[in-house]
C-alpha cells in the first residue's frame, strides 16, 4: 500500500503544481520518507519546495496546511502517528473544518491530511484508531482504504477535493516489504493499476456477498472481517462483508440495501466502542432499517481502555477474526 | 433598565446620578446599578432631558424593564414611543455565556488587584532614509480610518447595550492607531488575520462597513452571511480571512497564507494581528517558528494592549517585552508606540518591506490599551484608575487629530465634516443592516462541504 500510496501523491503531484507535501522527516536525503516511507524518493523527484519538511509542530502543520490551501494551494499534510492528530486538532476541527463556513461559504479548504492509525505493538500514544473524532466534526471528510487499490485511488480523489480530508491509513496495511517492515504486518495484495483511476468517496463496496448476515467495517477490520466470513462459511454461514472505504460521506444506501436484506448487522471497528464509528452506524441502521432487523445489531470494537502493549494484551485488544465469527453466530442464531 | 449581560437578569439601582429635570447627555453617567456581579455606573445611550424616575434609589428592577423617561426637550409629557429612556427594544436573551458582566459602565469601586507601570515610553529605531514619506491625504485618510473605527465601535456599543445585536463582541476603543498603521501599508492582495477583537482590523483592511454591521446583525448580506458573527468577521475578496477566535489560532494559519504567497511567487504578505496574550499559547511559537525558518512573507503584529482578558501581562510573561521573543526565532522584534499612527506606519512599512524581499517575519510589538472592556460588558475592575486615565491621555485618535491640526494638514471645520459624514455612513450602515433580509432558518445546513 505503500507504493499505491507514493503512487498517488506522485501523479498527482506531477499533475498539478499546486499540490505540495508538508510533514517531519518525509523529504531528507537518506532520510525515511516520512514515518512509513510513503514520501520516499519523492523530494528527489519534486525538490525541497515542493516536499517540505517541518518542524515537530503538529499544530503548525495542520495551521500551514489550512492556510495555504486557503491561499491557493493543494498541500497533502501528515503526522507520523494519528495519536498526533490531537496536537493538530484545534487547527484541524477549528479552522479546516470551519472556515468555508465561517465565511458563509465563499472560501474552500482544500487539503489532506494523511495519518497512519492502527494498534502495532507500539502501545497507548502510538497505536491508536481516530476515525470517529473525526467523523463528529462537520467541515471535515474521513477516508480509511484497506487496500492499495482503494488507497490510491481514494487519495487522488483526496488531493483534488476542495474539502479537508481526514486519510487514515492503518499501519499493518503498509505492506511487509522494506526498511520499515511492521511485525505482524499484512501484505496485503491486489492489482494496483498504474493509469489514472479516481474513486469517488462515499461508495462502499460490497467485498463478499452473502444472505445471513451484514458486515460492515473498515481498514484492517475489513480483512479480518473476511477471514471471518470464510471460516463461517465452512459452517453454511453466508456474511457479506461491506468496506465502507469512506466513513465522511458514508454510503448508506449500501449498507441500507445489505441490512434489508440479511437483517443482520455486526460492525467491526478498531477502535474503541464507546462512541465508535460503528455507534453511528448501529444508530442509523435503528433509525432506518428497524423493521428489516431480525436481530441485534452488534459492534465488534476494541474495548475502552487504551491501546496495551504486551503482544498477549494487545492480541485481546484488537478484534479478531474469532470475535466476528462469534458475533455473526450468536446474531444468525438469534431466538 | 439596560440588558446587564447574559448571565444578569435584575440589579439594584444604588443611586440617580442625574434629577429629574437634568439634561443628559449621551455617554453620560445616568445612575449606579448593583448586581451580583458587580457595582458600576451606567451611560445613557441617549441624549435628552430626564424626566421621570421610574425606579428609585435601592429599588430592583428587572433588565429591559423601564426605570426612567427621557424627553427630547425639557418640559415635555413623554408621548410618544422616541420619548421613552427604555424603548428601543431592549431585549433580556436567553442564551447563556461565561461572560456575563455589565454594558455601559465606567469603572466603580474597583478591586485593584495589579498595579501595572504607567504607560512606557519606547524609543523608535532612527528613522531610516529609504523610509516612505506620508502625503497629506495618506495622514489625513489614516485619521479619517480610525476616526471610522472608533464611531463604528461607539456605534456598536450602543446597539449592544439597547438589545439590539445578538452575541458578544470584543471592542477596540483605542486601539485603532495600530490597526490602521499596519493596514495602511498593505497593498491589494495581501491577507490580514485577526482574532476575537477584529473590528478595527476589518475596517482598517477595508472590509465594507455595510457588510460588517450587517454582520453583527446576524443578516444575511452580512460578510459572512450570518455565519460567522463578530468574532468571525472577514473578507476574502477585501484582503482578511475570517477572524479567528482561539487565541493564537490565526498564526499557524497566516504563516501557511504567507506559504502559499511564497510558492506561487506572489509579491504579498500576511500580516498577522493578535494579542500580547497570545505569545504564551503553542501555536505562537510553532507559527512564527515555521515563519522563521522558511522565511516567509508575514508581519508578526502583537498589539500589547497589557491584558488578556483581566491578565496582566506582567504576571504570565517573564520577559519585559513581547518583541523579546523573537531573538528566540532569529527573526527581528522591536517595540513601538501603538498608540501614534504614524510610528506604528513606519515600523510596518519596513517589515513588509523585509518580508516582500524574502527576508522573512518580523515581530512587530506595538504597545497600546483598550478603552472598552475586555468584552461586551466588562467594566475593566482589574485596572487601576490611574493606569486608564494615563491611556486615556494617550487617546491615538485625540492626539493625531491634535497633531494634524497644529500642523494645519486638517482644518478644525473637517473634524466636524468627517465626523459627521461618517455618523450618516453608520446611520445608513444600521438602516441597510436593519432592512436586509435574515438567512432563513435552513441556511444552516449549507456552506459545510464545498460541492
Ligand atoms: C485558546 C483560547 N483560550 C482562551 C480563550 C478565551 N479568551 C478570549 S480573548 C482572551 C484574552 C486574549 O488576550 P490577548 O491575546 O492579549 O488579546 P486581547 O483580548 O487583549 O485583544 C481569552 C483568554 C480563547 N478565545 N481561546
Ligand atoms: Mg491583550
Amino acid at each position: 500500500m505503500v507504493e499505491a500510496l507514493r503512487e498517488a501523491l506522485r501523479e498527482e503531484m506531477r499533475r498539478d503544481e499546486r499540490v505540495i507535501l508538508l510533514g517531519e522527516d518525509i523529504g531528507v536525503e537518506g532520510g525515511f520518507g516520512g514515518a512509513f516511507t510513503v514520501t520516499l524518493g519523492l523530494s528527489e523527484e519534486f525538490g525541497h519546495r515542493r516536499v517540505i519538511d517541518t518542524p515537530i509542530s503538529e499544530a503548525a502543520i495542520a495551521g500551514v496546511a489550512t492556510g495555504a490551501a486557503l491561499g491557493g494551494l493543494r498541500p497533502v499534510a501528515d503526522v507520523q502517528y494519528g495519536d498526533f492528530l490531537f496536537l493538530a486538532m484545534d487547527q484541524l476541527a477549528n479552522n479546516a473544518a470551519k472556515l468555508r463556513y465561517m465565511s458563509g461559504g465563499k472560501l474552500t479548504v482544500p487539503m489532506v491530511f494523511r495519518a497512519p492509525v492502527g494498534a502495532t505493538t507500539r502501545g497507548a500514544q502510538h497505536g491508536q484508531s481516530l476515525e470517529a473524532f473525526f467523523m463528529h466534526v462537520p467541515g471535515l471528510k474521513v477516508a480509511c482504504p484497506s487496500n492499495p487499490y482503494d488507497a490510491k485511488g481514494l487519495l487522488k480523489t483526496a488531493v483534488r477535493d476542495d474539502n479537508p480530508v481526514i486519510f487514515f491509513e492503518h499501519k499493518l496495511l503498509y505492506g511487509s516489504k522494506g526498511s520499515r517492515k511492521e511485525k505482524g504486518g499484512l501484505q496485503v495484495l491486489g492489482v494496483v493499476p498504474e493509469e489514472e483511476y479516481l474513486i469517488p468517496f462515499g461508495q462502499a463496496k460490497v467485498l463478499r456477498p452473502g444472505r445471513d448476515a451484514t458486515i460492515v467495517a473498515n481498514l484492517l477490520m475489513v480483512h479480518k472481517s473476511m477471514q471471518a466470513a470464510t471460516m463461517l462459511a465452512d459452517d453454511g454461514i453466508e456474511a457479506e462483508v461491506i468496506d465502507v472505504r469512506t466513513l465522511v460521506p458514508l454510503d448508506w444506501s449500501t449498507v441500507f440495501e445489505s441490512v434489508e436484506k440479511t437483517g443482520k448487522l455486526i460492525i467491526v471497528e478498531e477502535d474503541n466502542l464507546t462512541g465508535g464509528w460503528g455507534a453511528e452506524v448501529a444508530a442509523r441502521i435503528a433509525d432506518s432499517c428497524i423493521d428489516y432487523l431480525d436481530a441485534p445489531i452488534r459492534r465488534v470494537a476494541a474495548p475502552d481502555t487504551p491501546v496495551p502493549f504486551a503482544p498477549v494484551m494487545e492480541n485481546f485488544y484488537v478484534p479478531s477474526a474469532e470475535k466476528i465469527v462469534a458475533a455473526v453466530n450468536a446474531v444468525v442464531s438469534w431466538r | 433598565m439596560p440588558d446587564l449581560g447574559q448571565t444578569v437578569a435584575e440589579g439594584k439601582i444604588v443611586r440617580w446620578l442625574k434629577q429629574p429635570g437634568d439634561r443628559v447627555e449621551k455617554g453620560e453617567p445616568l445612575f449606579e446599578v448593583e448586581t451580583d456581579k458587580v457595582t458600576m455606573e451606567v451611560e445613557a445611550f441617549r441624549a435628552g432631558y430626564l424626566h421621570e424616575i421610574l425606579v428609585g434609589g435601592g429599588e430592583i428592577a428587572g433588565a429591559a424593564t423601564p426605570i426612567a423617561i427621557l424627553t427630547d426637550s425639557p418640559n415635555e409629557s413623554h408621548g410618544g414611543p422616541s420619548s421613552h429612556a427604555p424603548e428601543p427594544g431592549f431585549k433580556k436573551t436567553s442564551s447563556v455565556t461565561a461572560s456575563g458582566s455589565v454594558p455601559g459602565v465606567q469603572r466603580k469601586h474597583a478591586r485593584r488587584r495589579t498595579t501595572s507601570p504607567a504607560p512606557e515610553r519606547v524609543v523608535a529605531p532612527p528613522r531610516s532614509t529609504t523610509e516612505p514619506k506620508l502625503t497629506t491625504d495618506q495622514k489625513l485618510g489614516m485619521y479619517r480610518r480610525m476616526v471610522l473605527c472608533r464611531m463604528f465601535e461607539e456605534r456598536v456599543y450602543y446597539l449592544f447595550l439597547e438589545g439590539r445585536l445578538p452575541g458578544t463582541i470584543h471592542q477596540s476603543q483605542g486601539q485603532e492607531a495600530s490597526a490602521v498603521g499596519v493596514c495602511s501599508v498593505l497593498e491589494p492582495g495581501d491577507m490580514i488575520t485577526s482574532t476575537h477583537r477584529p473590528h478595527s482590523h476589518a475596517i482598517a483592511r477595508g472590509v465594507s462597513v455595510t457588510s460588517l454591521m450587517a454582520e453583527l446583525f446576524a443578516k444575511a448580506t452580512g460578510c459572512c452571511r450570518g455565519k460567522g458573527g463578530s468574532m468571525h468577521v472577514g473578507d476574502r475578496d477585501a484582503g482578511m480571512l475570517p477572524a479567528i477566535a482561539i487565541v493564537g489560532g490565526g498564526i499557524p494559519l497566516a504563516a501557511g497564507c504567507a506559504l502559499s504567497f511564497q510558492y506561487l511567487k506572489q509579491p504579498n504578505i500576511v500580516a498577522c494581528f493578535f494579542g500580547e496574550g497570545a505569545t504564551n499559547i503553542g501555536t505562537f511559537h510553532e507559527g512564527v517558528n515555521i515563519a522563521a525558518i522558511w522565511d516567509l512573507p508575514v508581519v508578526f503584529v502583537c498589539e500589547n494592549n497589557r491584558y488578556a482578558a483581566s491578565t496582566a501581562v506582567e504576571k504570565v510573561m517573564k520577559v519585559r517585552r513581547v518583541s523579546e521573543r523573537a531573538a528566540a526565532y532569529g527573526i527581528p522584534g522591536e517595540t513601538q508606540d501603538g498608540n501614534d499612527v504614524e510610528v506604528v506606519y513606519r515600523a510596518m512599512a519596513r517589515a513588509a518591506a523585509r518580508a516582500r524581499d524574502g527576508a522573512g517575519p518580523t515581530l512587530l510589538e506595538l504597545e497600546t490599551y483598550r478603552l472598552a472592556g475586555h468584552s461586551r460588558s466588562d467594566p475593566g475592575h482589574y485596572r487601576a484608575a490611574e493606569e486608564v486615565a494615563g491611556w486615556k491621555v494617550r487617546d491615538p485618535i485625540a492626539a493625531y487629530e491634535t497633531r494634524l491640526l497644529a500642523e494645519g494638514l486638517l482644518r478644525p471645520k473637517a473634524v466636524a465634516e468627517i465626523r459627521s459624514a461618517i455618523d450618516h455612513e453608520l446611520d445608513e450602515a444600521v438602516a441597510r443592516a436593519e432592512q436586509g433580509p435574515e438567512p432563513r432558518p435552513e441556511d444552516c445546513l449549507s456552506d459545510v462541504f464545498s460541492e
